[in-house]
């Protein structure tokens, strides 16, 4: 098996006495969609904290493509090729969609950016790609509106677009389903699975229809541990989670 | 002797300057409404008592007048004016309480001349005492022990009322107010008149003192946010107790190095917030 | 927004066209070369409000600093004229990166007060240390420039010297606004933590366009001392910062033109109205109550209006988000905190759908997975 593309080993978070993730060690290999699941308050969110950087951990260490990150700094950790999406939509409401891609495109390379008599058109690659994204995400048609004015779900496939559009070697997508109706959250598995195929995903997902879909492994998380991992399959059986979900989030998917 | 005068002199400062700031802190805790008319409700304050006074009224029955009739304005200001804006940029509350400031100023003006004036003590607290070879103006005194209570009295309707649960629940989070049915317009008016009273009263009080012009509102502005932002937003205690740190080393100053009194004051408001970023009294 | 006026070019030909018309229909080549000094000065001051969404009270620092450099440059220093300028520009970056890289430490209504704070400071300096400014009285006889020896004494041949400068530089700014930096500016106006997230060194870009900021607003204090030879102690004071921001927002922002715009409507209004009436600050008053209630986009938003009602294009949607400081964006004091920032003490508060708002699609939709 080659080097994971992003690993942690023992990842500890703690505030005070509460303990937020306890000894998290994960291994996410290239090219694969890695899904995490867990009841509420199962540390997942903090995971992600911890991995961008915005948490510094307790204990333990990450490695993104078998360089430490683990006190490297956020917008470090970006340029290193580690882009995240938001469960909560954050774009740029008054640009324009090819705008919000444009930038996020162009955020590989921040500090030339800062380059005020550089123009904005001269970052040739950001704009392939942000043109490359509006045809992915199929948002051409709406290139030129204010990312504002889209509706949810456009805004959702913008989101993940963003993550995408810097090029990175790991995204992660934090609840990309979040408030869809159901055609939406078709388009949303179809782009997540096609992302896999040339992408290392790593993904949040309460959505247990997505998750056994398409991920090539499943970590389920609670009380800040990781309970199981395996293939969905396996841990569609595993006794355990099935304990663990029930009451909780027990759904169609799970039992049948 | 001469620093026993001076910081009596801040302790009274002081408390005019908390009364200043604590109006436009709550205004600020509970409307997010960054008021820059404050300063105007301060001058009109001194000037309504100051017209009182000339008019032959006793300063006793001017000064809470001048205070109520301040209110009543702030009130129509903001059920007419202001409530339109809340929604809008913070941006568009200064503009538009800028405006406001210039309008009031200009106005008094108008009504009262350029060159101001000044506002004799009422006669029984026009002495002075003398305590050894220490002698202070009764007036000033007055105005320490008359501050003070309306402190408590303020402390008291903020702390222990409905109104002042209401007020702080509020700012806690303006949406608990809706969702516990009261009405939330009324008390918005209410709190922004209860706000703008005190600047009121504080100018009355400092009519006598400092005397009237017509540009000791815009002053006060730039005093009470350096109260405001060192007490902390939103703080009572904050209020009152950088009101008098900055009162008393304004006073200090004003003996120790005159010209560079107030380059301290905002030279410590910058220190301040660089190393307490929510103030003295800021909650997170 | 109405994309066509929105274009370099366009803006471009506005800013020359206002350069040459105001010889023709003005009578005081002084006034003229006030409102282009000062549109410079409002079009700097735009890059903060406007593009970056920092509502700064210390613009008025800079202005003030350009003065001062103008006059003790030419007076005790005996500097020719252009390097006074190139000094003043590079004092007043110097002097903005510093106020700006404390002030952005802090965020919100705390941001603006700091930046006030910093103005009153620096007026109190000039006070204070009145061996060097004056004092109040300010810094006299400030000569004109000359030029292939003769000196600008005319007030319209200063004012070519003014306009020439002022459409370099309002060009300058134009590359700036429309450059990578520039345009980067606009996303951390927009989404300050989302920018953040995607890579950019958010601080970095708020302290280079306060720098640039004030780099143009120094120069335009330096040609307004030279304009009236005079450095008054005034233009560091905290007005000169309030004027600043009142004509940007009347002007109408992240538009350089609309910032000449708006320095040019008040300084002729004030001129007229003052002639008039010495208590017409009392109508500025009113007009900013107007604006704020029925003209947020300021003059160049009611030209939008009018060229859409010209050409029938639909009009520029007023409920569009205001390009301006937000709340809970740059404001982001206590109410709700931008989705990005979230509270690290309350980890596992946003692991749950409820934690992230409750949306109700996120549950489990058994269609999706056939």
């Amino acid at each position: 098996m080659s080097e994971p593309i992003l690993a942690t080993d023992a990842l500890s978070v703690r505030y005070g006495s509460f303990v937020a993730l306890q000894d998290v060690t994960l291994r996410i290999r290239q090219n694969s969609v890695h899904s995490i699941i867990g009841p509420n308050g199962a540390g997942k969110t903090t995971l992600f904290h911890a991995l961008t950087g915005r948490i510094a951990p307790s204990a333990g260490r990450i490695a993104l493509a078998g360089r430490d990150i683990t006190r490297t700094a956020d917008h470090e950790r970006v340029r290193l090729g580690l882009a995240r999406s938001f469960q909560v939509t954050s774009l740029f409401p008054t640009l324009s969609v090819r705008e919000n891609l444009r930038l996020a495109a162009q955020g590989r390379t921040p500090w030339q950016a800062l380059a005020p008599w550089r123009r904005a058109e001269a970052n040739r690659p950001a704009l392939a790609m942000a043109e490359a994204m509006l045809d992915r995400l199929d948002l051409t048609r709406v290139a030129l509106r204010a990312a504002g004015e889209l509706s949810h779900g456009q805004q959702r496939r913008l989101e993940v677009g963003m993550a995408m559009a810097a090029a990175p070697k790991v995204i992660l997508l934090d609840e990309p389903t979040s408030g869809m109706g159901i055609d939406d959250i078709a388009a949303m598995t179809a782009l997540i699975r096609d992302l896999g195929r040339d992408h290392t995903v790593l993904f949040i997902e309460h959505n247990m229809g997505i998750v056994m879909n398409i991920s090539d492994t499943v970590t389920v998380m609670r009380a800040g541990r990781v309970l199981v991992e395996g293939p969905p399959a396996r841990v569609r059986d595993d006794p355990e989670v099935r304990r663990a979900y029930l009451g909780n989030m027990i759904t169609g998917d799970l039992v049948s | 002797m001469t620093y026993l005068f001076q910081i009596l002199n801040g302790l009274g400062l002081g408390m005019l300057y908390f009364l200043l700031a604590v109006g436009l802190s709550i205004i600020f805790g509970l409307l997010q409404f960054v008021n820059f008319a404050h300063g105007a409700f301060y001058l009109l304050g001194a000037y309504l008592a100051y017209e009182g006074v000339e008019r032959g009224l006793s300063f006793w029955v001017a000064m809470p007048l001048a205070a109520l009739v301040v209110a009543v304005l702030a009130g129509l200001t903001e059920r007419l004016l202001l409530r339109r804006v809340y929604k809008l940029p913070h941006t568009f509350h200064i503009l538009v309480t800028v405006g406001l400031a210039l309008v009031v100023q200009e106005l008094v003006i108008i009504l009262w001349g350029p060159l101001g004036g000044n506002v004799a003590p009422p006669e029984e607290l026009s002495g002075v005492m003398i305590l050894g070879d220490f002698v202070y103006p009764e007036y000033r005194l007055f105005v320490i022990g008359f501050t003070a209570i309306l402190a408590a009295g303020l402390w008291w309707l903020l702390d222990r009322t409905r109104l002042g649960a209401i007020v702080r629940a509020g700012s806690e989070s303006p949406s608990n107010m809706a969702l516990l049915g009261y009405d939330t317009l009324r008390i918005n008016t209410a709190v922004f008149a209860l706000g703008a009273g005190l600047a009121g009263l504080a100018g009355a009080l400092a009519a006598p003192i400092r005397g009237v012009e017509p540009f000791m509102g815009v002053e006060a502005l730039g005093i009470a946010f350096v109260v405001v932002v060192i007490g902390g937003m939103g703080s009572y205690a904050g209020a009152l107790a950088a009101g008098i740190l900055v009162g008393v080393a304004q006073s200090l100053m004003a003996t120790l190095w005159p010209e560079g009194a107030r380059l301290v004051i905002y030279l410590g408001m910058a220190g301040i917030i660089m190393a307490m970023p929510r103030g003295l009294f800021g909650r997170a | 927004m109405i994309p066509f006026l929105d274009r370099p070019l366009v803006q471009f030909g506005l800013a020359l066209a206002t350069v040459l018309i105001l010889p023709l229909a003005m009578r005081s080549g002084t006034l003229a070369s006030e409102i282009l000094i000062f549109g410079l000065a409002v079009a700097a001051c735009n890059l903060l409000l406007g593009y970056t969404g920092l509502l700064s009270f210390g613009q008025g620092i800079f202005f003030g600093l350009g003065s001062y450099v103008a006059g003790l440059g030419l007076m005790r220093a005996g500097l020719p004229a252009p390097v006074m300028l190139l000094l003043s520009l590079a004092l007043g970056a110097l002097v903005a990166a510093a106020v700006g890289w404390v002030s952005i430490r802090r965020q919100g209504v705390y941001f603006v007060m700091l930046t006030l704070a910093f103005s009153q400071m620096f007026y109190f300096l000039a006070y204070t240390f009145s061996g060097v400014t004056g004092g109040d009285n300010g810094l006299l006889d400030i000569p004109r420039p000359r030029l292939g020896g003769t000196v600008l004494s005319d007030a319209w041949t200063y004012y070519a010297y003014v306009a020439v400068l002022f459409l370099v530089l309002f060009a300058t700014l134009q590359r700036v606004a429309l450059s990578t930096f520039g345009r980067t500016l606009l996303a951390i106006r927009d989404n300050e933590g989302r920018a953040g997230a995607i890579g950019y060194p958010v601080r970095a870009f708020k302290v280079a366009a306060f720098a640039i900021s004030g780099a143009v607003t120094a120069l335009a204090g330096a040609l307004h001392a030279m304009l009236i030879g005079v450095a008054p102690l005034s233009n560091i004071d905290y007005h000169t910062s309030e004027t600043l921001l009142i004509m940007t927002i009347i002007g109408g922002s992240a538009n350089l033109f609309a910032s000449l715009l708006g320095a040019g409507a008040y300084l002729l209004a004030a001129d007229a109205l003052s002639a008039i009436w010495p208590r017409w600050l009392l109508l500025l008053g009113l007009l900013l109550i107007v604006i704020t209630l029925f003209l947020q986009r300021g003059l160049w938003g009611l030209i939008e209006r009018a060229v859409a009602l010209v050409t029938r294009t639909p009009p520029p949607a007023e409920s569009l988000p205001l390009p301006l400081v937000g709340r809970g964006q740059g404001w982001g004091w206590r109410r709700q905190p931008p989705p990005v920032e979230g509270h690290p003490a309350t980890p596992t508060a946003n692991s749950s759908p409820q934690g992230g708002g409750g949306q109700p699609g996120a549950r489990p939709a058994p269609e999706a997975n056939r």
